[in-house]
């Protein structure tokens, strides 16, 4: 039986209060967490603390994630469609609101331990990330900061660039790096803009080592061109790691992907190859019964040159 | 509890109406997931022709919440 640490027994009992329907996912997904993933989700908490925001904040966050999840899912069951389909309609609303921002980027972090298709990519990340490649990683949407800091503390890159459309998921990420990784800073470059715009992409490099871009392609209009733009950057050894999900509405998610293969023929069209990928379907179903009756599956690619 | 909720969410969910009461909710009884929540909100709104706000649907905790709302905006009356 595994003993729950202080600050996550705190937690738990937030997120119940403010939700107590929540009980029964949050026992199995507690229970589905490695011992130094609690440990982890502890040093998370730690850092949140660190920022000002203490556990009941860090609930509330996480709160806020799941009722607009839950809302985005009851819309698209209804309409059958994501709401919005033009980026123009949720960046004011979500990517340039400083408060919403803070708050979805804190509960997405907790997500990554406490959803099971977000763990499942996590473990995937970390699990494949070369560990051993030098040169530049580049990372396009960092969002919580995360997945970055764990290639610039556990990778061997020589620099480490992050572009996000977002503000404050920079500054987010820009504290995570100053809390997880203080002595590997000076590795670290931040760029604020929109990695399709010709003159934010001037300023990344080409010819990176690594790529990764988490969650990012059902938020753009048109993903065909920016996983072109991603060809346009990589060289044959390049490593990259691309994810996304079909059916999967959120308040910000405005491409809709109804099938892998609708995404893998935008991949191919793109000059790329699937090399390996994680589909993780709806909870309790099979990806052909999750696709069928058009609920959530989430993917997560490593790609090539073709 | 009005039993074409009741009928519902045991229907719903496939669980036998006896376990089904104002209480009932995704901690007490299993497959009540986010999905099978709309599929619930849905087959209610159908069966009392009325529409709930996003805004309510979401804020319901339990199927009792459900009832209250049916009761104040007059689309139900208790039996029994």
């Amino acid at each position: 039986m595994s003993v729950v640490a202080s600050p996550l027994t705190e937690l738990w009992d937030a997120i119940l209060t403010r939700n107590p329907r929540h009980r029964s996912f949050l026992e199995h997904a507690i229970a589905g967490l490695r011992p130094d993933e609690e440990i982890e989700l502890e040093h998370l908490l730690l850092w949140a603390e660190a920022q000002g925001h203490d556990v009941a904040s860090m609930a509330e966050a996480y709160h806020t994630i799941v009722q607009d999840t839950l809302r985005e899912q009851g819309y698209f069951t209804k309409h059958g469609r994501y709401r919005y389909s033009r980026l123009e309609d949720v960046a004011n609303a979500v990517y340039h609101d400083r408060g919403y921002m803070d708050r979805y980027m804190r509960g997405l972090a907790l997500s990554s331990y406490l959803w099971p298709n977000h763990a499942a990519m996590r473990r995937y990340f970390e699990r494949t990330m070369p560990t051993n490649r030098t040169g530049t990683y580049l990372e396009v949407g960092p969002g919580h900061g995360f997945y970055f800091v764990r290639a610039l503390r556990d990778g061997a890159f020589d620099r480490c660039v992050g572009v996000d459309l977002a503000a404050t998921s920079l500054e987010l990420t820009a504290t995570v790096v100053d809390h997880f990784a203080p002595r590997e800073v000076d590795r670290a470059e931040l760029v604020h803009g929109d990695f399709t715009d010709p003159a934010v992409a001037s300023t990344v490099p080409g010819g990176v080592d690594a790529f990764v871009m988490g969650e990012v392609l059902e938020h753009v209009e048109d993903p065909q061109a920016l996983l072109a733009r991603i060809a346009g950057l990589c060289h044959p050894e390049t490593w990259i790691h691309v994810t996304t999900c079909m059916n999967a509405p959120a308040v910000d998610h405005i491409y809709l992907f109804e099938t892998a293969e609708e995404v893998e023929a935008m991949i191919v069209g793109a000059g790329l190859v699937v090399e390996d990928r994680l589909l993780v379907p709806y909870v309790g179903k099979t990806v052909e019964e999750s696709v069928a009756k058009r609920l959530p599956v989430n993917v997560s690619y490593n790609l090539r040159l073709r | 509890m009005h039993p074409t909720l009741v009928q519902i969410v045991a229907t719903v969910l496939k669980v036998d109406p006896a376990r089904v009461g104002p209480d009932s909710n995704a901690d007490t009884l299993e497959g009540w997931d986010s999905l099978a929540h709309w599929e619930i909100i849905a087959e209610v709104e159908a069966a009392f022709a009325m529409e709930f706000t996003m805004d309510e649907a979401v804020a319901f905790q339990r199927l009792g919440d459900i009832q209250d709302a049916l009761l104040r905006r007059g689309a139900m009356e208790l039996v029994g």
